[in-house]
């Protein structure tokens, strides 16, 4: 199969499934208990007119199939409703926390491989060694336990008794006067400055959360990695490597490793995704301004557009990933086109 | 170039020592809805907006006695239906538009007009019938009817009686720098979820604020609120923490833990409509059996405290609050379920609801403690139910609770407000809770006896009529004053923190040494 051939399959797939997701987000939307309008108007006792108004206002008052249609028509649009809760539209909230959440998903993903994949090396070259038992009890330890507590036990270390990191925001209060948003990703914001500083403080914030976020994911890419790099150290090419009289090292990152991070960045790729849903736990803990916690706090105030406009973005933007990954994928690894 | 280096990072130092105490970071789990005077009805919203203006009238941070804001002076007609307020001169708005008659009228009129679906404005509304300026200085609001709080009604721990120019004229949905104020702070920042940036207004005719700049960040639990202000990451924690963690923080030395009066209060109600507590004796049963020691001891580490009343001790008027529920007396308790035909063999069987996040994380543990309390008289078995709020919240406004448990915080500072909410005009929603109780229309026309009269004794003993009769009828069993949203965690050299029944944070009273 062509690449271009493969690429166009790829999207044709994708379009189907963003399709079900967003009536799948919809219907499970519409047969929650509760109505939303009463909900929003919190339990007042306002006139019968109000709440029909209110219904009428947020088009819930129409048959199912006209909502449907116009909610498919907004989405591709790019109108995602409004945020009762903010009055502002769904998208812009979106978009204002979306490198917030990104920020943190990629130096999780970065603590993730740096855990993963050094420790993952470090086990494989150690086979059935005291260390590598060591490294993969850390491995079955990362992966099993809860993310928020990991995130607390990390907070009261070293935020509280430490104090060497804050324990929750994206900057302190205090630099907020001197900071200017300009992108949204703060490290880059700040670098952007130029106030070394202002990037520590950055920096300090970001540590917490990222590695929380990212020792979830290391066991996993640490098992992967052994897994993989036990294979291909026992590969013709690596004996040859070695009977060349290379040094170890270098056939371990040169020789091994690259063979073996096919595999690995496979799962890179997937493991963004659950980053981005593991993120939930993450932004609550350390109260980080992302989409999650926006998530979350419209699903308290029943915040009908916010939580169907915000899972279906994310839904979308995770669909996107896997996408763009198949297709780097097959640039990667010809062999995936056939 | 090292002399340079060296002068250099000294000259940072001090820098960051001075921004230090020029700025004070506060933190809270609570959240602006919208910054608006006609369609916001919450704590936080509304503390951020009385920062940033004020009313015609306010209440003395402390004592909460009636004192002038906007308003220098003011007069009531003989009748109690007209109210003459004389504006202070020469009043002017951050950017120098003049605060006059006029500028009362037309903000007072445009939130009115406006009336948001989520806002307090009914508060005003309710009363008043027309505004007339009677010269430049000079405004007069004529009510529809008497009301003895409608002076209260105007001070500006009512949001809707705030002064503000040059909001746009037919949209309430604000950003915070779409109006200007004349309060002691202006909204120099907002962002949903995240802070509130606040920086102090020259031109303010009151004390100028002590802090310059203020910052509220908003955490997403108790539990990162707690972390935050043990840290140092933040210099004051405010609404809400943990009892637990208010206990554990009151061991901290290097923090100061301090509890205000609470004029916010936890009780049950009843649906006097519905089985089986449509029956009396059943709900004076349990007003006998609940357990309020055990709930405030074993839920909140005795940080709350019992209440036997609706009406918090100190509102005014002097003399409102009277103790009229009884206290624990399971004898009792089973006396009258018997009376009702109950018995160990044939138990009352009855739900209790709760929503288990609204109220905060304890709610779960309240609801255990109040069912077990209530089934050690040996003849109530409770079924415990749960929904999240906002069906919760629809579930109430169908009349669809038997026995729930809700929360109050008042909307003004005097005991009617804490009397008065289940005196709903419809008798379908939320009005067949209590609107189609026999004595009903005598509860009704002892509060609009109370209301209507200017004399605080004789409205006192009206109240006081009004407590009686419910401890008789029990609609509702008040059960805890929640002291616990009152304390304030506050890092050693933080001082101005004033707590009165407001349960107001006076940012600009704050500072830190």
């Amino acid at each position: 199969m062509g690449l271009f051939k493969y690429i166009l399959q790829r999207i044709l797939l994708t379009i189907p499934m963003v399709l079900i997701l967003l009536s799948v987000v919809f219907l499970v939307l519409r047969l929650m208990p509760g109505d939303p309008v009463l909900a929003m108007l919190g339990g007042r006792n306002v006139s019968p007119e109000l709440i029909e108004q209110k219904r009428h206002e947020m088009g819930l008052d129409k048959p199912l199939l006209t909502q449907y249609v116009e909610y498919l028509g907004g989405i591709f649009r790019g109108d995602f409703g409004k945020s009762s809760r903010t009055g502002r539209p769904v998208l812009y909230e979106l978009f204002h926390r979306l490198p917030a959440t990104l920020e943190l998903a990629i130096w999780g993903m970065f603590f993730a491989s740096l855990f993963g994949i050094t420790t993952g090396i470090l086990a494989a070259t150690r086979a059935d060694h005291p260390v590598d038992h060591s490294v993969r009890v850390f491995h079955i330890g990362s992966f099993a336990l809860p993310i928020f507590w990991v995130g607390l036990m990390l907070q009261v270390i070293f935020g509280v008794k430490l104090g060497w990191f804050p324990v929750a925001g994206r900057l302190g209060g205090r630099y907020l006067f001197t900071f200017e948003r300009i992108t949204g990703f703060y490290l880059l914001d700040a670098a952007l400055q130029g106030d070394g500083k202002l990037v520590l403080e950055v920096a300090k914030h970001l540590v917490l959360p990222a590695v929380t976020l990212g020792l979830a994911q290391a066991g996993l890419l640490g098992r992967i990695t052994r897994a993989s790099m036990l294979e291909v150290l026992d590969a013709d090419y690596v004996t040859t490597a070695r009977s060349k009289g290379l040094a170890e090292r270098l056939v371990v990152l040169k020789h091994a490793l690259r063979n073996a991070l096919i595999p690995i960045v496979t799962v890179l790729g997937l493991q963004f995704a659950i980053l981005m849903g593991g993120a939930v736990l993450t932004e609550t803990v350390f109260s980080w301004p992302g989409i999650a916690g926006f998530l979350v706090r419209s699903l308290d105030a029943r915040d009908w557009f916010a939580l169907q406009g915000t899972i279906a973005f994310i839904g979308i933007f995770i669909a996107t990933i896997n996408l763009v990954v198949d297709i780097l994928y097959s640039f990667i690894d010809p062999r995936v086109r056939y | 170039m090292r002399k340079f280096l060296i002068g250099a990072v000294v000259l940072a130092l001090s820098l960051s020592v001075m921004a230090a105490s020029d700025i004070l970071i506060l933190g809270t789990t609570d959240r602006v809805t919208q910054l608006a005077f006609a369609n916001s009805y919450d704590h936080f919203t509304w503390h951020i907006l009385r920062h940033t203006t004020k009313a015609l009238l306010a209440l003395e941070p402390g004592t909460n006695r009636l004192i002038p804001s906007i308003a220098e002076s003011w007069e009531v007609s003989a009748d109690a239906m007209v109210y003459t307020f004389h504006i202070r001169p020469d009043l002017t708005f951050w950017d120098g538009t003049p605060c006059d008659a006029h500028a009362v009228k037309w903000a007072l009129e445009r939130t009115m007009r406006l009336d948001g679906p989520e806002g307090g404005v009914f508060l005003i509304k309710d009363p008043i019938d027309r505004i007339e300026v009677v010269d430049d200085l000079t405004v007069k609001i004529y009510l529809k009817y008497p009301d003895r709080t409608f002076l209260i009604r105007m001070t500006d721990n009512v949001i809707p009686a705030l002064i503000y120019a040059k909001a746009p004229e037919d949209d309430f949905t604000s950003t915070g720098q779409d109006y200007v104020g004349l309060g002691p702070y202006r909204i120099v920042e907002y962002v949903p979820d995240e802070r509130v940036v606040l920086e102090a207004v020259d031109t303010y005719f009151g004390q100028r604020a002590r802090t310059p700049r203020i910052v509220w960040v908003m955490y997403a639990d108790a539990a990162a609120l707690r972390a935050a202000i043990e840290a140092g990451d933040i210099d004051v924690a405010f609404r809400t923490l943990n009892p637990i963690d208010i206990m554990d923080l009151m061991q901290n030395p290097n923090l100061q833990v301090i509890a205000g009066p609470s004029a916010s209060i936890r009780y049950m109600l009843f649906n006097v409509t519905q089985p089986p507590v449509d029956n009396v004796f059943v709900r004076q049963a349990i007003a006998y059996a609940v357990d309020r020691n055990a709930i405030c001891q074993r839920v909140f580490s005795g940080l709350n405290t019992p209440i036997y009343t609706m009406v918090p001790a100190g509102l005014p008027p002097a003399g409102a609050s009277i103790d009229v529920f009884p206290e624990r007396d399971l004898e009792e308790a089973r006396r009258l379920l018997r009376l009702a035909c109950y018995s160990e063999e044939n138990p009352l069987r009855v739900n209790l609801w709760y929503s288990p996040k609204h109220y905060g994380t304890t709610e779960a543990d309240v609801a255990a403690v109040l069912k077990e309390s209530i089934e050690e008289t040996g003849m109530v078995e409770i079924t415990i139910q749960s929904l999240e709020w906002g069906a919760y919240v629809e579930r109430m406004s169908q009349g669809g609770f038997d026995m729930f448990l809700l929360g109050w915080y008042p909307d003004y500072l005097e005991a009617s407000n804490f009397l008065d909410p289940w005196l709903t005009g419809a008798p379908e929603g939320l009005g067949t809770y209590f609107n189609h109780h026999p004595n009903y229309p005598a509860y009704k026309r002892i509060m609009e006896m109370a209301l209507s009269t200017p004399d605080d004794e004789r409205a006192a003993k009206l109240y006081q009529a009004f407590q009686i009769l419910s401890a008789y009828d029990v609609p509702w069993i008040p059960l805890w004053a929640n002291i616990q949203q009152a304390y304030v965690v506050a890092q050693q050299g933080v001082g101005g923190l004033v707590l009165d029944l407001s349960m107001e944070l006076h940012l600009d009273l704050l500072y830190k040494e």
